[in-house]
């Protein structure tokens, strides 16, 4: 098996791989970074973020305003330190893009514009139109081209965390092109894989965003942190999901219901629309479920409302939601209202990280998405997540950078690689059972979807995981159909699979686990927030005989616990 | 019903076998939807590159019925056909089925510095490079480009030289060279000069494949301009350009012997006479005395009202 060596190899190529990987390459032209992704780097799910990305840069907004509502946002589960040296550094990845090329839009007097954005009681979201993922992502992946020292791996597939003595060592990954397995050996390992919500049948999530470098580092023994933390985007498109921007709102859009009411009054009164994620998206769906929901073929809907908005504003500030809604189901929101639900759409939880980056498990970090510091505690608010990508990809690259300058290589056991290549070629690609991956899958979306969505309860949360549980025996015996070596993209569902069920557990569990409400989870049968039992992190570990939960602390600092109204 | 006919490359016999497939057609289906459906239900191996499906990531750019799409952003039904033929990307060695190697595209990139170029001191400022919303709309569709190669399939310079550097390429060199922050646009336009600016046949089939109307032939034209007035008239292309205008101008009626002579020289125009015989012969002689045409006066108004816009 070929060996590729490299002083830090990122896995994943999206805002957070990206950013760490031009922050370790700024350190030292002698440091040989890897890129690898399963997927061309401008492909990635961060491009599909819209919103906007949070800084304090102005008059009248203050660091401790950003971290109080990031605070308050979290339901008090966030960890204050983290949150308090995040809003310190977001403004001067603002300005270093900016630098590097990024397209912000403007004020009239020429400096970067910032707009309104639910939860936040300054505007400070820096937008660029209503694309600033991909605007971000495109600067980003322009920029790293400048630096001799990053090398990207596009199209490949890392299927294990090699973790030896005690710290992360390698990893061995498939070459999608010629489907041969390949290891890579490094001083520091930085996961950047992204969020798990492909676990949901409707999801905002591209289709490759499958959670696969949570997986590598649970079964290497690290925790996933706050994994029944699950934000449900108040705006997806109906039938498939796709994201239609916070942003929306914030420039003027309402929600409105079958009678025609701005229902949001009786939710959440002062910030209307623009409430915190968890709040609208349980306010619709306490509207769908009490009938005042709109009927469609694919299911019931809430109205978004823009035609008040006028032409002109829609083209220039939310000029991509009007072209995919145009594309996807033939409506000019400039005329008639979008079709929209609630839809899976990030992971608050994650790798556990420490305030670094750095994970319990040493020489492995991790960043953006797939990481959980805790940032969002137990709800993020939007723009936060473009802000965190940069921020934490930013140090988890100077970390690792540190790092490597006084390390050494270490040696990769031969027998795991062996042992891993039996496990995809012979269990996974070479299985003769009955069957099929993509039943598999759909049936764990709806699991998902029907028993750990916006309101749960113990006893459809107890079947899931007995469900999901019969499922992972099922997968033993599936079948991929492609058998070819070249670019098989069958194999790679397969294993995309077996990480999905693995994170539908570990979600499914932790919300079981969790009884009480706060943020984005919601506990039918214990509707309030317990500050004396639960103000802590669920954390998951892998072991044999299955997950093992424990606890962890929430820091505070400056702000105790209190009622969290809007 | 829908009959999809997927022309697949087959990675070891290196050869494109067509497969058929019957999908269910219902409104709002998109292409890609048909294709997931035959990946799902009816034929496992089928492999093409998908990912958002909500046209941002360009993964999924394929070719319809002979059109250049992304199969997410096609409505089914909007083909306004029972059959409907999907190959593969042109220009772009052949992995497997409907996955082309993109290497060669992406490579591109690393050649054209897509990323401002600002003095070492002029990065380390903690305030924004200032930009008004006008200068930011000069360049704004220019960045909206997704990277599908949905151009670079389409166009013909690329099927005769794979050294060009493709549409996408040369469209985002346009993109930095006008975007007021950048300290680069000279040696950004003398570099693509150098380096195939002038070998693009101006045939906008590009203009026509773009899914996100980035319009990257008529981005490569003002180029093309930009590097008349930083660079100066030295490639064949540019000569040519400006001898079609100054031969327009002065007879109101393109007159080909002298367009040749001024885009080649006296020289080229006589390494042409057995061609100029070939056609005397055949009944269109080609002859440097033009008489202009009645009211060259109004065409040259023309040039007048416009020269200097």
């Amino acid at each position: 098996m070929e060996v590729h060596t490299h002083d830090i190899v990122i896995v994943g190529a999206g805002l957070a791989g990206l950013r760490a990987a031009i922050a370790a390459a700024e350190i030292s032209k002698n440091i040989e970074i890897a890129v690898i992704s399963k997927v061309y780097p401008t492909r990635s799910h961060s491009v599909c973020a819209q919103g906007g990305t949070a800084a304090v840069m102005r008059e009248g907004d203050s660091y401790d305003l950003h971290a109080w509502d990031t605070v308050k946002g979290s339901d008090f589960l966030a960890d204050q330190d983290v949150v308090e040296f995040f809003v310190k550094r977001s403004s001067e990845e603002i300005i270093r893009l900016e630098h590097w090329g990024m397209p912000w839009s403007r004020t009239p007097d020429g400096k970067i514009a910032q707009r309104p954005f639910g939860g936040h009681s300054f505007p400070r979201s820096c937008f660029s139109a209503d694309l600033v993922g991909f605007q971000e992502m495109h600067t980003l992946y322009g920029r790293a081209l400048a630096y001799d020292n990053i090398k990207f791996y596009d199209e490949w597939y890392v299927t294990s965390l090699i973790a030896e003595e005690g710290r992360a060592k390698g990893l061995t990954a498939i070459e999608l092109k010629t489907g041969t397995m390949n290891a890579f050996r490094a001083k520091a390992i930085i996961m950047a894989t992204g969020g798990a919500c492909r676990i949901y049948r409707f999801t905002t999530y591209s289709y490759t965003a499958t959670g696969d470098g949570m997986v590598l580092a649970y079964r290497a023994g690290v925790p996933l942190e706050d994994m029944e933390f699950v934000q449900f985007h108040p705006t997806g498109l109906v039938p498939s999901g796709v994201l239609i921007s916070e942003a929306a709102r914030g420039e003027g859009g309402y929600l409105i219901n079958r009678k025609g009411e701005r229902f949001m009054e009786r939710y959440a009164k002062k910030m209307m629309e623009l409430a915190p994620r968890d709040i609208v998206a349980r306010a619709e769906m306490t509207e769908i479920m009490e009938g005042r929901g709109f009927e469609g073929p694919s299911g019931p809907y809430i109205a978004l409302d823009l035609t008040h908005l006028g032409k002109e504003k829609i083209n220039e500030r939310l000029p991509y939601i009007r072209e995919v809604t145009q594309r996807l189901l033939g409506i000019d929101p400039v005329h008639e209202p979008i079709p929209i639900a609630p839809a899976a759409h990030y992971s608050m939880g994650g790798i556990r990280v420490n305030i670094k980056t750095a994970t319990p498990l040493p020489y492995l970090f991790a960043a953006g998405e797939c990481s959980c510091l805790s940032l969002h505690g137990a709800n993020r608010l939007g723009t936060n997540s473009t802000a965190e990508c940069l921020v934490f990809g930013a140090v988890a690259g100077e970390e690792a950078a540190k790092l490597a300058l006084t390390s050494e290589f270490p040696d990769l056991p031969k027998d795991r690689l062996v042992e891993e290549e039996k496990r995809v070629f012979d269990q996974i690609l070479g299985n003769e059972g009955g069957e099929r991956i993509s039943e598999i899958r759909m049936q764990m979306m709806n699991v998902m979807n029907e028993k750990v969505w916006i309101f749960r309860d113990e006893k459809r949360l107890t079947e899931a995981v007995k469900e999901i549980r019969a499922l992972k025996e099922k997968f033993k015996r599936a079948k991929v159909e492609d058998s070819s070596k070249v670019f098989n993209l069958g194999l790679i569902n397969a294993l995309e699979l077996d990480s999905m069920l693995e994170l539908a557990e570990v979600t499914a569990l932790s919300a079981l686990n969790r009884r009480e409400s706060r943020g984005a989870h919601f506990r039918v049968d214990y509707p309030q927030r317990d500050d004396a039992n639960w103000l802590k992190h669920t954390l998951v570990y892998y072991t044999v005989d299955g997950p093992r939960i424990d606890y962890a602390p929430v820091t505070i600092t400056k702000w105790q616990p209190t009622e969290r109204k809007y | 019903m829908v009959t999809l006919n997927v022309v697949r490359y087959d990675s070891e016999k290196k050869q494109y076998v067509t497969s058929t497939y019957k999908v269910p057609a219902k409104k709002g289906m998109t292409l890609l939807d048909a294709l997931l459906y035959i990946r799902d239900n009816l034929d496992g191996t089928l492999t093409m590159r998908h990912s958002c499906r909500m046209g941002l990531c360009g993964s999924c750019a394929v070719i319809a019925n002979n059109k250049h799409v992304l199969a997410c952003y096609t409505q089914l039904l909007d083909l306004s056909t029972d059959t409907i033929t999907v190959t593969p990307l042109q220009n772009l060695p052949m992995i497997k089925d409907l996955v082309p190697d993109l290497k060669p595209f992406f490579d591109r990139y690393k050649l054209v510095k897509p990323y401002l170029i600002r003095p070492e001191e002029d990065l380390r400022k903690d305030t924004e490079f200032l930009q008004s919303p006008e200068e930011l709309s000069r360049y704004w569709d220019l960045t909206l480009c997704i990277k599908c190669a949905l151009c670079y399939s389409a166009c013909p310079v690329l099927k005769a030289d794979k050294d060009f550097y493709g549409p996408a390429a040369i469209a985002t060199i346009h993109r930095f060279a006008i975007d007021s922050r950048d300290k680069a646009t000279k040696s950004r336009v003398e570099e693509i000069t150098r380096n195939g600016l002038w070998w693009c046949a101006r045939c906008y089939l590009c203009v026509e494949a773009c899914p996100k109307f980035i319009k990257p032939g008529e981005a490569i034209t003002d180029l093309k301009v930009l590097s008349c007035r930083e660079v100066g008239v030295l490639e064949r292309g540019a000569k040519h350009a400006v001898a079609f205008k100054q031969n327009i101008e002065k007879y109101g009626i393109l007159n080909e012997a002298n367009l040749i002579k001024d885009t080649v020289g006296i020289g080229g125009l006589l390494k042409l006479l057995p061609l100029g015989l070939k056609m005397a012969i055949k009944g269109k002689p080609l002859t440097p005395f033009q008489k202009p045409i009645p009211k060259i006066e109004e065409i040259r108004r023309i040039y007048e009202e416009t020269r200097g816009s």
